[in-house]
């Protein structure tokens, strides 16, 4: 497997602001990287990114600890990098190559990392959900204790699978967490292809669902990391007192290039300068970098608060800038699976 | 060696039993383990002996078997009984998507210890929705182990190999063999996957039959032998991994070829099991592979639609005979 781990988040430390926004970058240059990779055909097939749900992943990342179990979904870049992986083993998975974190069998859709608690990425609609209720049963079971949670999007309250999850979650009091990222687009929109008119269909407040049911719900700015950090922290507290499960419903900016079904790098390359000062309105887009942005939002409060300057960000961005690059040469450099070895793991 | 006389049903609590005592980290979801049938109370006492490892759910069949998935994943040694196997289908998504596949695209890193397990087959007045027996549709979902026991000191010792094993196993029961009586080991013990029984030995042809068709595959073996005709039975047991190599050794003996279970025709296990003999056996085939299994119908609640598309010993004599005619 290449790069290095750490268990622990992969050294992501929630108190320091500069690691928050260090891990929110790594997360936005590797889905820059994802994106260049396909356009050059460095690998085939479809692919989701998670550019602009850096808050949630982080902020969620930052409030939980190395033994609890996370399960993620068809976005799944922001989870696993956020968590902590080596961007060199997740770029070699999703190139397919034998050094990828799965042995290059998942891929980008079933990005994970089993080594920090992340066994399994379903990228079946909704499927985490329940998947996240039986770990934290297991975990529980086995005295391995911790709280698991199930990463969804908002159409996945369409699946039967999250109401069954969360009614047996509920009655058995798991201690699991259901992070629903609402950014109002459906993954593969009921309207059909390339509908942009489907978002914006769903109820206006998706936590109406989980407490119809008896659970907890609790709704958060899902482009604000620390506000994200915070409930999720609340969240993990219910669990580990044994009054879960709850269900928090992020609402994320929906990054225009996420509109329609193929991922589309309609922003350009992230300039942290525009966080440094108001940036033009007459560009496409303007909105995004003005205020919807979770990255560019974190520098600005964090250049508000005093917290950090601006060399801070651009020398951060930098390093960041410089390991995915690096992670990106490592990735294309290693070496496919043999063929002969499709056989292989497929029982123990 | 002390032996007891048991049903099915009893054999199939004793490795239970034995595993939850054995192992802390076994659990099972409370669905009914053996239908709403007679034998419906022989599992009671688990639910009571181990009852903070038993989970009382509703009846939601999906989202049971995603928990029981993550449960797995996270070193947990599930049981999941869904009654009658028509009830699977709506827990399919997870148990051919989700645990099937969990190894293989972790690259060996997650495994999924689960066992789930169902009646399959027909049961008189069942009619089309809680009959089936889909053992041919897992099989084509690489990744999931499939067992068939068709005598209670099987169903013990498979069971408890089920509960052992680190990959998804799925254990079908025949609804009819629930109440059949043998002699069981009342020791622990587990026996290996992929190891076929020799129920006869005969000469003139072989029956590879499954679950309950082995005893309907005896039955036309009496009547044969009446008639000077010797076959030979093999039980595969599980169908994955299967003994290839004891059907091929005996077909090599025979020279002739019956294939019986209870899913329709079209793919069947039986299809399956032909065809590895055409292409690996066919040297020592005189006569072509005959199948016996339903037909291609959904199972009708009459009793006289019922019968007509079944397998029986009749049938399995019938077939058998056209090989030799």
């Amino acid at each position: 497997m290449l790069g290095t781990q750490d268990m622990t988040n992969g050294g992501l430390n929630p108190d320091r602001p500069l690691s928050v926004l260090g891990r929110m970058l790594l997360v936005r240059r590797f889905e820059e990287k994802v994106l260049d990779l396909w356009a050059g055909g460095a690998f085939t097939g479809h692919f989701h990114v998670a550019i602009g749900h850096e808050a949630t992943a982080v902020g969620a990342m930052c409030a939980l600890s190395a033994s609890d179990l996370i399960f993620s979904n068809h976005r799944n870049h922001g989870h696993v990098i956020g968590r902590g992986a080596a961007p060199a083993g997740a770029l070699a998975e999703i190139l397919g190559r034998a050094a990828g974190l799965l042995g290059g069998r998942g891929g980008t859709f079933h990005l994970a990392d089993p080594a920090l608690g992340m066994p399994h990425t379903s990228a079946l609609v909704g499927a985490s959900a329940a998947l996240a209720a039986g770990a934290a049963y297991g975990a529980r079971l086995t005295r391995r204790g911790g709280v698991s949670v199930g990463f969804i999007g908002d159409a996945a309250l369409g699946e039967g699978i999250v109401l069954e999850a969360m009614t047996l979650a509920r009655q058995w009091s798991l201690p699991v967490i259901f992070i629903c990222e609402d950014n109002r687009r459906q993954a593969v929109s009921a309207a059909g292809a390339d509908d942009t008119d489907a978002p914006g269909d769903g109820p206006p407040d998706l936590v109406a669902l989980p407490r119809a049911l008896g659970i907890l719900g609790m709704t958060v700015d899902g482009g604000d990391v620390s506000a994200v950090r915070d409930i999720v922290g609340a969240a993990h507290r219910h669990c580990m007192e044994g009054s879960g499960p709850v269900f928090v419903e992020a609402k994320v900016p929906l990054w225009p290039g996420n509109e329609d079904q193929w991922p589309e790098p309609v922003t350009g390359s992230t300039d942290l300068s525009d966080a440094f000062a108001a940036p033009p309105t007459r560009r496409d887009h303007a909105d995004w970098y003005a205020s919807r942005d979770p990255v560019l939002r974190y520098c600005r409060h964090l250049l508000r608060t005093g917290d950090v300057t601006e060399s801070d960000i651009i020398d951060l961005d930098q390093e960041v800038q410089t390991t995915i690059g690096a992670a990106a040469a490592e990735a294309l450099a290693s070496d496919f699976p043999p063929p002969q070895s499709a056989l292989d793991e497929i029982f123990a | 060696m002390a032996t007891k006389q048991m049903t099915l049903a009893e054999a199939v609590v004793d490795a239970i039993r034995l595993s939850f005592a054995d192992d802390p980290s076994v659990a099972m979801i409370w669905l009914p383990l053996f239908g709403i049938g007679p034998h419906r109370h022989v599992a009671e006492p688990l639910r009571r002996q181990f009852a903070d490892r038993v989970l009382l759910p509703t009846t939601s069949e999906l989202g049971i078997a995603g928990i029981a998935v993550g449960a797995a994943m996270a070193g947990a040694r599930p049981i999941v009984p869904f009654s009658m196997a028509s009830f699977m289908f709506r827990a399919w998504d997870v148990i051919v998507q989700e645990a099937a596949v969990a190894r293989h695209m972790s690259g060996g890193r997650t495994k999924v210890p689960v066992v789930f397990h169902a009646l399959q087959g027909v049961l008189p007045g069942a009619g089309a929705q809680h009959v089936l027996s889909p053992q041919a549709l897992l099989w084509h979902a690489p990744g999931l182990e499939i067992v068939l026991p068709s005598t209670p000191a099987d169903a013990k010792g498979l069971f408890r190999r089920a509960i052992q094993s680190d990959n998804p196993t799925v254990v079908l029961n025949h609804g009819k063999l629930l109440g059949i009586e043998g002699p069981v080991d009342t020791g622990d013990y587990a026996l290996p996957f992929g190891r076929a029984a020799l129920r006869r030995k005969g000469s003139d042809a072989t029956i590879v039959a499954l679950s309950y068709q082995v005893h309907a595959a005896l039955e036309a073996a009496e009547t044969l032998s009446l008639e000077g005709i010797e076959v030979e039975i093999v039980d595969p047991r599980t169908l994955v991994p299967l003994d290839r190599t004891a059907i091929l050794e005996s077909v090599a003996k025979t020279g002739r070829l019956v294939v019986v279970d209870e899913g329709p025709l079209s793919c069947s296990a039986a299809s399956e099991i032909a065809a590895i003999v055409a292409e690996e056996g066919f040297e020592s085939l005189v006569a072509p592979i005959a199948r016996v299994t339903r037909l291609d119908a959904p199972v009708a609640h009459s009793p006289a639609l019922e019968e007509s598309i079944l397998p029986n010993p009749a049938r399995i004599a019938a077939a058998v005979r056209r090989l030799l005619a």
